[in-house]
This record gives structure tokens, C-alpha cells and sequence, in this order.
């Protein structure tokens, strides 16, 4: 009833300017102008601020790209530029590439997430928990920075794991080669497995083991009970899974290009780097970009009705509560499926960085004549490219963290306290930056603000804008959710004794919301930290991000460095998430005691925010 | 003295009004207890009076001072009223002497001043030990206690409440119940309680406004709108009644209205207010349970009948007790010594001064329809059933 009451009720007197606009001393401000009017006023002009501004940071943007892609040479409208798609075969070619790719990734996500997922949930595996929780982190953990470490692994030639494998065998040349098609399916499954097994186990977690205890005592085999009621109870979360899987490999940039650029293998993303290389050919980016935004717009719509709205979290089942199949004998290989998949996602990547970051030369093989505690991290440090990068990567993921979440709590605002038919727009539009990849935001922003009248190309401000805009949908889904939490009557409670707007919001609604905001804030501050997918697209040389310093050394084979900033990188990354849940445990109160009891809600980014 | 005024108040959501032109007075000091059932609007009156709210039209005074009117709005803080919501919504964050103290706070109280209101508004609740724990470390009625600290701790011009009970357990509600009556005798404080439980009102209401579809049906002092309810809606908002047909049998006088119920029992009514009558006319009157008296006899006298059910509770038994002329059964409440059992004959006796009678206002139902049930949730809906007459017993 109240839940109902709060959702339905709004609030038009929580205007700001009631507080201020009248009088002072309490009076009542009487005859002046009709304070009806005025306030709706208030909402209308934040509803416009709102627009505008998710007008500059994607729509204008995205918009550019389309109408991009039918300007003729000389400026008129034209549907010739589609005709590119035929003539050069190097698009088609990377076309192909990626939805070969994305099969593939997704085939070996189930691989891995599938069995990863009944095991932590349905058998009495020892250490379930903890494999559950490093999947999380596994979404923490860059990409582009994991496929780095595989290169030290198993690059065709100096390969740690080939030489090693090489001489146990004996082996007259190295049994593995990353960059491959195969290398790249190999990382990017490690790195998006989680996509599919967040939904899948959350989706056994709710199954109701009545149901099962149901069919089996109707005389249903093991098999069957399987088949007939577990698998279409989690069909659902897997087909959703499996989607954006597909996506966010179609689209990734970051491990593509590091694995692939040895062979020339190009994907969508990375021959739309190469198309706006020197000379750009801005038509055709927009060309090819098109038809793939329709896709993922989509795909992701499709997503979307499939989960129905629902949130999948790690935290929301409740373990224990499920009969779990005893694997008697059989827990040992779980758990060495499992420690197999941690190993081989975080652990070798991320330690092979680490070790690497100590090495003289990569050349010569590991021991203490080629150790060096500090050689490479003054190396890092010392040069001031790396240093500027750092202080602008710092300011851009604070900047970019604190715009989106601006922007986030006025639209939350908006949503929850405002009524409007129009306010279902503003949820859709908040999430809609996912179905955008960061390559194709990266060119829109080009197109709108590189050149005349705006001449932002290549400055920090740019950035600023794509990273704020790309944080929204992330930001926005903490803030909304954690808004519909605070009842109305909260801050109704606050102002009937006595307290302004800006107060009641002051002392009640934002730290009530802190939980929510801080999640996240800190978040969006690890993922724009280390963001690689827009920066390199609006690079110039002129501002490096860490990442874009990362993948220019990587593309100069400077691999001690890249293990030192690699690890620099990663050390932040793990301080900013240790302070996360510091702060996400210090007060009391209902909100918090979630997220004390499993610090994990901060790192538990809603699945469709990986892509 | 004139405390708070309402005139034509209005408030619609979408097109069909919710709250529809109200006019209620209330006096200084005054507990007002607005009662109707679910979505009758009785929130939206106190959000409006509250300033959560605009009314559409009318206005809203308190003190001589215009607090919402067509050219006018002051905001809630600025209207010094505490609001007890059902949900209680204490702030999470904060130890219950924060939230106690959050009103003084604001308004910039010294330190020791507000320390000294908020040790004294907790005593008043009986919450002295605990104000130190988080609203999640308390129980229901605790949280209740500090809600209401909360609101008194402002010493408010006007003090809100809706449905504030309706959360707890029986027993804790009763309990609360002769509390916030205490509160309210020993402060003084003008109160205006919203709730859909017949109990709640008629104890804790100096007067009581019973409202229908976002209007007031009636307004007075709780014996009185219970013993002389106006329509059959009102009667039944206030407890378990029988809605019967009767027929004037005389001319009315000053002593009453003679009156023949069905089942050939004669009474003789005390005079409606609204009604002007005359011999043959045929009314509704409403007769709660425990004034039918049952006695032993035989089917054939007036007023015979016979018990289709007994129902035993311990310190009651109550009857369905089926009389001739009647498609239902009658509702009948009397003593466990001395009961009757189903099947037996009885006679029915009424005492004309339990009698009232009704007119088919907004929410009478046909006569005979009622049901055990207590309170307005009855009626379903804001839909009135239209009462045709059925005067099977003239
Ligand atoms: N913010 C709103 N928007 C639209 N309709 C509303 C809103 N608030 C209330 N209503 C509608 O107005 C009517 C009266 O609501 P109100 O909350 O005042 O009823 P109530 O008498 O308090 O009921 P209850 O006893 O269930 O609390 C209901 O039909 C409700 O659906
Ligand atoms: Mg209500």
C-alpha cells in the first residue's frame, strides 16, 4: 500500500523555488502572481535543462552520424554513400569478422559460464562463493589490459606459456599463436563470461526448488527435471546473456586491435579506427556505422523484453535455500573447472603483467639477473607523457563521474517526483548510450565537435563529453534505483517540519541516495579511468589518457612499460574499489546494510553495462 | 476558536475529482477524525492541508492566514503542521534523536534547547532509553512512538495523521491508540486523523467527519453520527447494522415517528432531521446488532422469528435470525449466558430509541444487504449501489 501510494503520489510542492521565491520571515507572499504556474514553470525549465543536455553529450552526436552517412561530396543528401558497403570489400571483410567473433565469443562464454554457474549454485562444490565473487571481478578487470598479459603468454615467438610448453614437450615450434581469430574468441570469452553467468545463476538461484521437488515427485528423472522445468526457468537469463555477449564482442575494441593488428585482422571498431586515421574518410565511418547502431538498438530492445525489466544481481538469491546436487568425487573437478576459469581470466594475464613490470628485457628469460624492482616504473614515471596522462585520465573519470551523475539525479528527479507522460522517455533515453559502442559515439563526437564552430578535437573537453555521456546509463540505473527506494513521504516528513527543497535534499534525499551514488560514482570512476574504446578514436596527440598511452606502447612492443603502467593501472583500480567498500560500510541505516553485509554490491555493475 | 478552515476545497487527478468541494471548520484544540473507506480521498484532504499538495480550487486557512488559495500556496515548511504518515517514513540515516530533533534543528534552535525538546518529546512517547538506535533497530510500535515524537517536538499548529495505527498488530494499536489520546488531552494540540477503522474514530474523534467519494456526508460528534447516522453509508461506516424498510404507520409527533418494521414490530422512532414524513411513507431505518433484543417465543407473534445461526465469541454470541418479510437475515448480538441455538423461535424486540432513520444518500444500499463485515470496506468502492425500494413488509 504505501509502496503503491509513494509511486503513484508526486510532489509538486517540492519546488525549490517555493522555498526561496516567497518572502521572508514566513509571510504570505499574497497577491503577487500565480504560484501555480510558476512552479510548473520550475519542472519545465529542469525538463529542458535535462534535454539539452543529453542532446549535447549523445544525441547530437549520434545524430551527426546518421545524417553523416547520406551527405554527398558536395554536401547535398544522398543514399549513394551506402553503396560503399559493396565496393570495398576491407568493410564487408570486418563485418563478417565481428559477427564471426561475437559467435564465437558467445559460444565459448556458455562454455564457460554455464557449467561455472550450476556449480556455484546447485552443487555443494566447496568454495562457491569465492568463485562466484571473481566473477564479478572479472568485470572490474580491463580487457584490452588481460589480452596484453595474453600476448606475454602465448605470442607466437617469446610467449612465456609457448616456450615453457615448448621445451617440456619439446616442441620444434610454439604450440599456440594469440593473435589469431581464436586468441581473440579465447580472451574476450574470459573476459565477458560473467554476462552470462550473472543472469544464469541468478535465474537458478530464484528457482523456487518446490518446482523441482515437484516433477521429481511426480516420478520425473534427474534429466528430465532438467530439461522440463530448471532449463526454461533459465532460458530466459541465458538468451539475454548470450545477446549481450554477442554485442559487446562485436563491438569491443580494445583486445581486437592489440590481438589482431599483427595479421591485418580487422573487426567493426578497429576498421573504423583506421578509416578515421589520416586521410579520414568520415562518410564512410558514419556508413558502416549506421545499420550497426539499427542492429544493436535491436538486439538490445529484444534483451530487454527477454529480462523484462528485471535486474539480475549476484546478491539477490539466497544461497543454501536450493537442494544441491552432491558431486561426491566429482567437486574435484568443479572445482578445478572453476579455479581454471579464475586462473586463466585473472590470474595468469594480470600476474604475467605484474611479472612482466620487473623485467630488464623480454628477450632473455626470467630470473634474477633480468629482475629490476624499480627499472621500469621510473621508467613509466619518468616521463612526463605518462605523467600528463595520468593527471588527465584522473581529472576526465572524476569529471566525467560527477557530470553523469548531475545529470542522472536531475533525470531521477524528473522520473520520481515530477509527473509527466513524457517521463517514461527520460528512463529509455538515460539507458540508450548502451546500444551505442564507444567507437561510433567516438566518431558522432568528432563529426559535431571536432571541427568549426566547436574546434574541441583532440581537447580534453571532448573527452569530457564522451566519457560523461557514456557513464550515464550506469550512473543513472544506480540513481533511479536507489531514488525509488526513498518514498515521497521521506522528504515530505522533512518539509513539514520546517525544512527548504535545497535542504530537505541537503540533509535527507542525498544521504539517503549516498549508497547509490557512491556505487555509482566510484564505478564509473574505475571504467573511464582506464577508458580506451572513445579516447582512441579522439586522440590527437595533443591529451593521452593512460589507456591511449597503454596502446601506443603495446603498438610499439614496449611490453616492460606496459606491464608497469598495466599494474599502476590495476592498483588504482583495486584501491578506488577497496575505498568503495570502506565507504559503502561506514553508516548505519537500511540502505547500507545490504551492501556491509556483501561488499560485492559495489563491483555488481548491472549486466548490460560491460558492452 | 476558529483554528483551520476549508471551503470548497478540490482537488482532481485526471478528470474525476477526488477530493470535491469540502467545507469543514475546525476548532482550536479539536481532534477531527476524517473516515471513509479506501480512496474516498481522505489522504489527498490532509496531503492538501499539509501543502503536498494544490488544491484545484478552494481554500485552505488557518488562523485567519490564507494557506493555499486560487492566487496563493505557502509551502509545507512554512505552515508549521506535523505530518504522521502510515508509513512512518523516519529518515534511516539518522538515530532517533536526529530524527526527533530534525524539526528544532532546522529551524535553528540552540544546541541545548533542542536537546532539552528532544529528551522531552521522547519521554512524552516513552522512548527515553532509545535514542541512540537507527529506525531499523526498532519495533512497529517503536517507531510509531518516535514518529510521533517527531511531530510533536515542533509543538505544531496543526498535527496530521494518516492512518498512523494501521501498521501495527491489534493489540499495539489499542495501546497506541489510548496513547495518542493522552498525548492529545495533555498537549492540547489541534489533530486531524485520517482512518478507515470505526474504532480508532469514534474513540479518538471529538468530532467526526465521515466522507464518501471526496465529499463529507457527515460531520459531528462521534455518539451522535454513530446513534443518529444520516444515510444507511454512514450507519454502516460505524460498525455492523441493520438497513431495514420500514413503513410510517402514524403521524409523526414530538415524541416520534411511528413506525412498522418487517415482521409486524412496531416502534417508535426518534425524528430525522432530514427527512420530513408523513403517514405511508415508506423509509429505511438503520438498527445496529446489539439493540435487537431476542427473547424466547413462538413464531406467530410480531416479530417472531427463528435463529439460522449462532455464533459464539465468548462475551457474545451474534445471530442471523431469519424474520418473516426479510429476503436476509437479520444481524442480532446478544449475551453468551442465556444464548439461543439455531433452529429455536424467538421473538424480536426493538427499542425505538436505537432506531435511525436513514436516507438513501450517497452510499445507502438496498436495505438487507448488509453484511458482517465492519466499517466502510464494504461498500467496495467509490461506486454508491443506487437503492431501489423494496418495501416487501408494508
Ligand atoms: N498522485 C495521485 N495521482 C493520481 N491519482 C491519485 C493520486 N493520489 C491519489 N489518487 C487517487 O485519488 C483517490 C483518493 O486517494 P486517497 O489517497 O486520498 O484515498 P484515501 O481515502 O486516503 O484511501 P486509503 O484509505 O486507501 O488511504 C484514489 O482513487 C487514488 O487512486
Ligand atoms: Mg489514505
Amino acid at each position: 500500500m504505501t509502496l503503491s501510494r509513494s509511486a503513484t503520489s508526486t510532489v509538486p510542492g517540492a519546488d525549490p523555488r517555493e522555498g526561496s521565491a516567497s518572502g521572508p520571515a514566513g509571510g504570505p507572499p499574497s497577491g503577487r502572481a500565480p504560484r501555480r504556474r510558476r512552479s510548473t514553470g520550475f519542472e519545465r525549465a529542469m525538463r529542458l535543462v535535462w534535454v539539452l543536455t543529453l542532446l549535447a553529450l549523445v544525441g547530437y552526436p549520434i545524430a551527426q552520424v546518421f545524417g553523416q552517412s547520406f551527405v554527398a561530396d558536395d554536401g547535398g543528401l544522398t543514399l549513394s554513400n551506402y553503396g560503399l558497403l559493396a565496393s570495398e570489400p576491407q568493410l564487408l571483410e570486418a563485418i563478417r569478422n565481428s559477427v564471426w567473433i561475437a559467435c564465437g565469443t558467445v559460444l565459448g562464454s556458455l562454455v564457460v559460464g554455464l557449467p561455472l554457474a550450476w556449480f556455484t549454485v546447485r552443487t555443494d562444490m566447496p568454495m562457491r562463493r569465492f568463485f562466484r565473487g571473481s566473477a564479478v571481478l572479472t568485470f572490474a578487470a580491463p580487457s584490452f589490459i588481460a589480452a596484453l598479459g595474453w600476448v606475454l603468454l602465448l605470442g607466437p615467438r617469446n610467449g612465456v606459456l609457448n616456450t615453457a610448453l615448448m621445451s617440456l614437450f619439446g616442441l620444434g615450434e610454439s604450440p599456440f599463436n594469440i593473435f589469431t581469430p581464436w586468441g581473440i574468441i579465447f580472451v574476450l570469452a574470459l573476459f565477458l563470461y560473467p554476462l552470462v553467468f550473472l543472469p544464469v545463476s541468478a535465474a537458478l538461484d530464484g528457482i523456487d526448488p518446490a518446482l523441482e521437488q515437484a516433477a521429481a515427485s511426480l516420478g520425473a528423472s534427474r534429466w528430465r527435471v532438467l530439461r522440463t522445468v530448471t532449463f526454461p526457468v533459465i532460458a530466459p537469463a541465458l538468451i539475454a546473456g548470450s545477446i549481450l555477449v554477442f554485442v559487446s564482442s562485436a563491438i569491443i575494441f580494445g583486445p581486437v586491435a592489440i590481438l589482431g593488428a599483427p595479421t591485418g585482422f580487422q573487426t567493426i571498431p578497429t576498421v573504423l579506427l583506421s578509416l578515421m586515421q589520416f586521410p579520414p574518410r568520415i562518410e564512410v565511418a558514419a556508413v558502416i556505422s549506421v545499420p550497426i547502431l539499427v542492429i544493436i538498438a535491436a538486439l538490445l530492445l529484444i534483451q530487454r523484453k527477454i529480462v523484462g525489466g528485471r535486474k539480475f544481481t549476484v546478491i539477490g538469491g539466497k544461497p543454501g535455500r536450493q537442494d544441491l546436487t552432491h558431486l561426491g568425487a566429482g567437486r574435484y573437478v568443479a572445482v578445478a573447472f572453476c579455479a581454471a576459469v579464475v586462473v586463466l581470466s585473472l590470474v595468469l594475464p594480470f600476474g604475467m603483467l605484474l611479472v612482466t613490470s620487473f623485467r630488464k628485457a623480454l628477450g632473455r628469460p626470467l630470473g634474477w639477473d633480468n629482475f629490476t624492482l624499480t627499472g621500469n616504473y621510473e621508467e613509466v614515471f619518468g616521463r612526463p607523457l605518462i605523467a600528463a596522462a595520468m593527471g588527465n585520465s584522473f581529472l576526465l573519470a572524476i569529471g566525467g563521474t560527477v557530470l553523469a551523475l548531475a545529470v542522472a539525479l536531475l533525470a531521477s528527479w524528473l522520473v520520481h517526483r515530477t509527473k509527466a507522460r513524457s517521463n517514461a522517455v527520460i528512463v529509455g533515453a538515460m539507458a540508450a548510450p548502451l546500444a551505442f559502442p564507444g567507437a561510433v559515439l567516438g566518431i558522432g563526437l568528432i563529426i559535431a565537435y571536432a571541427a568549426q564552430p566547436f574546434g574541441l578535437g583532440g581537447t580534453l573537453t571532448i573527452l569530457l563529453i564522451a566519457y560523461t555521456g557514456s557513464a550515464l546509463p550506469l550512473t543513472f540505473a544506480y540513481v533511479h534505483a536507489g531514488m525509488g527506494q526513498i518514498g515521497a513521504e521521506v522528504e515530505e516528513a522533512s518539509r513539514s517540519l520546517g525544512a527548504s527543497w535545497a535542504r530537505t535534499w541537503r540533509r535527507i534525499t542525498v544521504p539517503l541516495l549516498r549508497p547509490s551514488l557512491l556505487a555509482a560514482g566510484l564505478l564509473n570512476f574505475v571504467l573511464l579511468f582506464r577508458e580506451l574504446e572513445m579516447s582512441v578514436f579522439l586522440y590527437t596527440g595533443a591529451n593521452p589518457t593512460v589507456a591511449t598511452v597503454l596502446y601506443n606502447l603495446a603498438s610499439e612492443s614496449l611490453y616492460q612499460r606496459v606491464g608497469a603502467l598495466s599494474v599502476v593501472i590495476l592498483l588504482i583500480n583495486i584501491v578506488v574499489t577497496v575505498i568503495a567498500m570502506r565507504l559503502l560500510d561506514r553508516k548505519p541505516g537500511e540502505s547500507t546494510r545490504r551492501s556491509r553485509r556483501d561488499p560485492s554490491v559495489a563491483l555488481n555493475t548491472p549486466p548490460e553495462e560491460a558492452a | 476558536m476558529t483554528h483551520l478552515v476549508l471551503s470548497g476545497l478540490t482537488k482532481s487527478f485526471g478528470a474525476a475529482p477526488v477530493v470535491d468541494q469540502v467545507d469543514l471548520t475546525i476548532e482550536e484544540g479539536e481532534a477531527v477524525v476524517l473516515l471513509g473507506p479506501s480512496g474516498c480521498g481522505k489522504t489527498t484532504c490532509l496531503r492538501m492541508i499539509a501543502g503536498f499538495e494544490r488544491p484545484d480550487a478552494g481554500e485552505i486557512r488557518l488562523r485567519d492566514k490564507v494557506l493555499a488559495g486560487p492566487r496563493m500556496f505557502i509551502p509545507p515548511e512554512r505552515r508549521q503542521m506535523s505530518v504522521v504518515f502510515q508509513s512512518y517514513a523516519l529518515w534511516p540515516h539518522l538515530s532517533v534523536r536526529e530524527n526527533v530533533g530534525y524539526g528544532p534543528t532546522t529551524a535553528k534552535v540552540s544546541r541545548p534547547e533542542v536537546r532539552r525538546r528532544t529528551d522531552e518529546a521522547l519521554a512524552m512517547v516513552q522512548l527515553d532509553g532509545l535514542a541512540d538506535r537507527y529506525a531499523h533497530q526498532l519495533s512497529g510500535g517503536q517507531q510509531q512512538r518516535v514518529a510521533l515524537a517527531r511531530a510533536l517536538v515542533n509543538d505544531p499548529a496543526l498535527l496530521l495523521l494518516d492512518e498512523p495505527l494501521s501498521n501495527l498488530d491489534t493489540r499495539l494499536r489499542e495501546e497506541m491508540r489510548s496513547e495518542i489520546k493522552r498525548i492529545h488531552r495533555s498537549l492540547g494540540v489541534t489533530m486531524v486523523y485520517v482512518t478507515h477503522d470505526q474504532a480508532e474514530a469514534l474513540s479518538l474523534a471529538d468530532r467526526l467527519v465521515v466522507m464518501h467519494a471526496g465529499r463529507i456526508v457527515q460531520v459531528g460528534a462521534p455518539e451522535e453520527v454513530y446513534r443518529r447516522p444520516r444515510t444507511g453509508f454512514v450507519a454502516r461506516a460505524l460498525g455492523a447494522t441493520n438497513l431495514l424498510p420500514a413503513t410510517v404507520c402514524g403521524p409523526p409527533s414530538a415524541d416520534g415517528v411511528p413506525l412498522r418494521l418487517p415482521g409486524g414490530i412496531t416502534v417508535t422512532a426518534p425524528r430525522s432531521a432530514d427527512v420530513a414524513l408523513q403517514a405511508g411513507d415508506e423509509v429505511s431505518v438503520s438498527i445496529r446488532p446489539v439493540d435487537l433484543r431476542l427473547t424466547s417465543g413462538s413464531a406467530g407473534a410480531a416479530g417472531g422469528a427463528r435463529v439460522s445461526e449462532a455464533l459464539f465469541f465468548g462475551d457474545h454470541v451474534q445471530y442471523a435470525v431469519d424474520l418473516p418479510g426479510l429476503a436476509e437475515p437479520l444481524k442480532a448480538t446478544g449475551p453468551s449466558l442465556g444464548r439461543f441455538d439455531a433452529g429455536q423461535d424467538v421473538v424480536v424486540e426493538v427499542d425505538g430509541t436505537a432506531v435511525a432513520i436513514v436516507s438513501d444518500g450517497p452510499g445507502a444500499s438496498v436495505p438487507g444487504r448488509d453484511d458482517h463485515r465492519p466499517g466502510p470496506s464494504a461498500t467496495g468502492g467509490a461506486t454508491p449501489a443506487p437503492a431501489p425500494a423494496r418495501r416487501s413488509a408494508a
